[in-house]
């Protein structure tokens, strides 16, 4: 536990537990809600914590008036003062699961305390509906003055709207971490199927080793890509894929899909499963396609065949238009301007 | 001349009540009869009774029914809950009904869910021998029950039951519950009289709607908040909130008029006002645009086809019904719930584009007519 950042006269905290160069979601989003309050002028310290439990009984020394939790467990652990807390809430954090027995026993023995404490927060943000109706599953109430929806935004800066038409090769992009939710076999599959069905060469850059054969479809590994690789392979693709399962049931869901807006500021649209908050990422062929049965050859075959070069191009400009205009950090630097007074 | 007895879903004045009495009276070779239910006090009808004197229905047509409030105060999202309590109330309503009020009539027309289930059980029960109209104003949220309900009916009724729904949309979720029933749907009239003015600069913004979550008044708040300044560099005065809390059923909405009031605290912005309830004509004479903010499927949207006919141009969810009425943008603005600065980006469109905007006015308008001039017709040929 430390402090990355420390102001004197700051009254604001964020907490999170992670932070660079420590690579990573909450990483990167601590760095773009700093960015967000940087830009509208506020001071504030930003806290990392690792360990839940040295959380328990924890008090900050310093009297702050906003506790800003990327994750909310602090809201939960950490001594009451007389901050207000704001909580994010992004997805599978929520679940009460842990693939540990002894920590899912643990888990779902404080479930009741833990939402008796999310409700006595100041604002709960979600950040897709989803997620809200997720937690109420856990007998969360929803209060329409605490519980926010705002949807993820990303840094926005470098962005260019990228003409690419499709002509004899397909090219798909898949940057997800290699975990059994994040399905990509699943997306080894659909471009196998897309390959077949639209008679074209495909070719998938995909975050993992190559560990899949196929002769209908060409696949290059963007395992251990840097920044600058992945935002290449961004402009050069046609589409992106994010074909997440909901696995709620093992601890994971998809809360967004950032990398739908990471492909979207290249005018990327992406092609979701729609599993978890992805039918709020992407709205449905004017930002991408969202397919219920992509592993559904006539599915694949019916939406590729729907789908003429001057649709794709406009969806193409729709997608961009609005990544940069609906889910740039400015938003963040809206929302807090009005929050913290 | 036949028959018909209508009975309201709900003893308060609302889009429903509206549209049913509008659809009664372009019925032809009918005489109407109105039953409105009664759950507390005759006070809470009197909104809804002297608006149909109103609308030159005689008092010795309109009569009132009391009915147990266990039973009428269930709602979708409590409904296991309440389930026993509401079970106990509902025979005690069939036990209480007089078979000699309703049985001389042709037709009875049942305009609402909660109704509904009370009428279809009772005309079955005393072997009703006319035809029931189960008019769907809503979806059937929990189609087993719905399902099990009719199929008993079925095999005991002697009338004719026809399932209507007031949305193409509504009535695809019907043929899960009965296809041999169903008629089809017919869209909810306009009605009233509507002052069309011409709007030469978009000044006020209007959100009329029952205070309950779904309705998503609570991200009007929001974006007002957010884009207070943008939203008045664009000539924004006012954003004017119409509607209340008319709900008797326990729920979501029970404390969504004091939290939106709170929420409105934490996000200021000093263009929201809370106006109450209004007659249409008073509201449409005091909007510019109208935001449409539901964040489930609409089954019909009402207030749409009002600001339609009104001339108010319409930025809506289009969710459910109400995506038949906007079209896919060709009679009204569409955007992303929850997505504050789409919505806020939509105004800006509206107002910039007015070539556009007034195309769609008048598309709109069109289409509100269309849809006034045709639903006698559909109506008469459902009743006979």
């Amino acid at each position: 536990m430390r402090f990355a950042r420390e102001k004197a006269n700051s009254n604001i905290l964020i907490t999170t537990p992670d932070y660079p160069p420590l690579l990573g979601g909450l990483s990167t989003f601590t760095l773009n809600l700093e960015r967000a309050l940087e830009s509208i002028n506020r001071n504030f310290d930003t806290f990392v914590w690792n360990d839940p439990k040295k959380l328990i009984n924890f008090s900050f020394k310093k009297k702050y008036d906003y506790i800003i939790n990327v994750h909310f467990l602090p809201s939960v652990f950490v001594k009451k003062s007389e901050a207000k807390h704001i909580n994010f809430y992004h997805g599978s954090e929520i679940l009460f699961f842990s693939p540990h027995p002894f920590k899912r026993i643990i888990k779902r023995a404080l479930k009741k305390k833990t939402i008796k404490k999310i409700n006595d927060s100041y604002l709960n943000i979600f950040i897709s509906n989803f997620t809200k109706n997720k937690l109420e599953e856990f007998g969360f109430k929803t209060r329409y003055d605490r519980d926010i929806i705002l949807h993820n935004c990303i840094d926005t800066n470098s962005n260019e709207k990228i003409i690419n038409p499709i002509k004899d090769e397909i090219r798909l992009t898949a940057i997800a971490r290699d975990v059994p939710h994040k399905n990509l076999d699943g997306h080894v599959q659909f471009s196998k199927e897309l390959a077949l069905v639209s008679g074209k060469k495909v070719k998938l850059s995909i975050t993992s080793d190559n560990r899949w054969c196929s002769n209908v479809l060409e696949i290059h590994s963007l395992k251990n890509a840097s920044d600058n690789e992945r935002d290449t392979n961004f402009k050069q693709a046609h589409f992106n894929l994010l074909l997440s399962l909901d696995h709620s049931h093992r601890g994971f869901y998809e809360g967004f899909g950032l990398t739908v807006l990471e492909a979207g500021k290249w005018g990327v649209p992406s092609v979701v499963s729609g599993t978890g908050g992805l039918a709020e990422s992407v709205h449905h062929q004017k930002t991408g396609w969202v397919l219920e049965k992509f592993n559904d050859r006539a599915e694949i075959r019916n939406w590729w065949k729907s789908l003429n070069d001057k649709e794709y191009q406009s969806i193409r400009e729709y997608c961009y238009t609005h990544t940069i205009n609906n889910h740039s950090l400015e938003n963040y630097s809206k929302f807090f301007k009005r929050v913290l007074n | 001349m036949k028959e018909c007895i209508l009975f309201f879903n709900s003893s308060v004045l609302g889009g429903a009540e509206r549209s049913s009495l509008h659809q009664s009276l372009m019925v032809n070779d009918f005489h109407f009869k109105y039953v409105i239910p009664i759950i507390e006090e005759e006070d809470e009808a009197s909104e809804l009774y002297n608006f149909l004197l109103m609308s030159q229905v005689k008092r010795s047509d309109i009569s009132l029914l009391r009915l147990n409030k266990s039973y009428y105060s269930i709602s979708r999202k409590n409904f296991l809950l309440k389930v026993i309590s509401a079970t106990w109330g509902y025979f005690k309503i069939i036990r209480s009904l007089n078979n000699k009020d309703f049985k001389n009539s042709h037709v009875w027309w049942l305009s609402g869910n909660k109704i509904a289930f009370i009428f279809v059980f009772f005309a079955t029960f005393t072997r009703f021998k006319g035809k029931v109209i189960w008019h769907f104003r809503d979806y059937p949220n929990r189609v087993i029950i719905f399902k099990t309900f009719i199929k008993i009916n079925r095999i005991f009724s002697r009338y004719k039951l026809l399932l209507i729904g007031n949305s193409r949309s509504v009535s695809e979720s019907l043929k899960k519950l009965y296809k041999t029933s169903l008629v089809d749907y017919v869209y909810n009239p306009v009605g009233e009289k509507l002052i069309v003015r011409d709007i030469t600069s978009f000044k006020t913004i209007g959100v009329v709607a029952m205070f309950t979550p779904w309705k998503g008044i609570h991200q009007i708040i929001m974006m007002a908040s957010l884009y207070e300044n943008e939203l008045k560099s664009l000539g924004i005065h006012s954003i004017k909130i119409y509607g209340g809390d008319i709900y008797k059923t326990e729920g979501d909405h029970m404390n969504y008029s004091s939290e939106l009031l709170r929420l409105k605290n934490k996000f200021k912005s000093s263009l929201v006002t809370f106006e109450g309830r209004a007659t249409p004509q008073t509201i449409y004479s005091n909007i510019d645009i109208l935001i449409h903010s539901s964040v489930e499927k609409e089954p019909f949207g009402r207030v749409i086809i009002e600001a339609f006919n009104a001339k108010i141009p319409v930025i809506s969810s289009s969710l459910g019904g109400a995506s038949e009425l906007i079209s896919n943008e060709l009679r009204g603005l569409t955007y992303f719930i929850n997505d504050y600065s789409h919505l806020f980006f939509q105004i800006k469109n509206l107002i910039k584009n007015s070539k556009e905007t007034e195309e769609r006015i008048i598309r709109a308008y069109e289409f509100s007519k269309e849809i006034n001039d045709s639903i006698g017709e559909s109506l008469t040929k459902i009743f006979k």
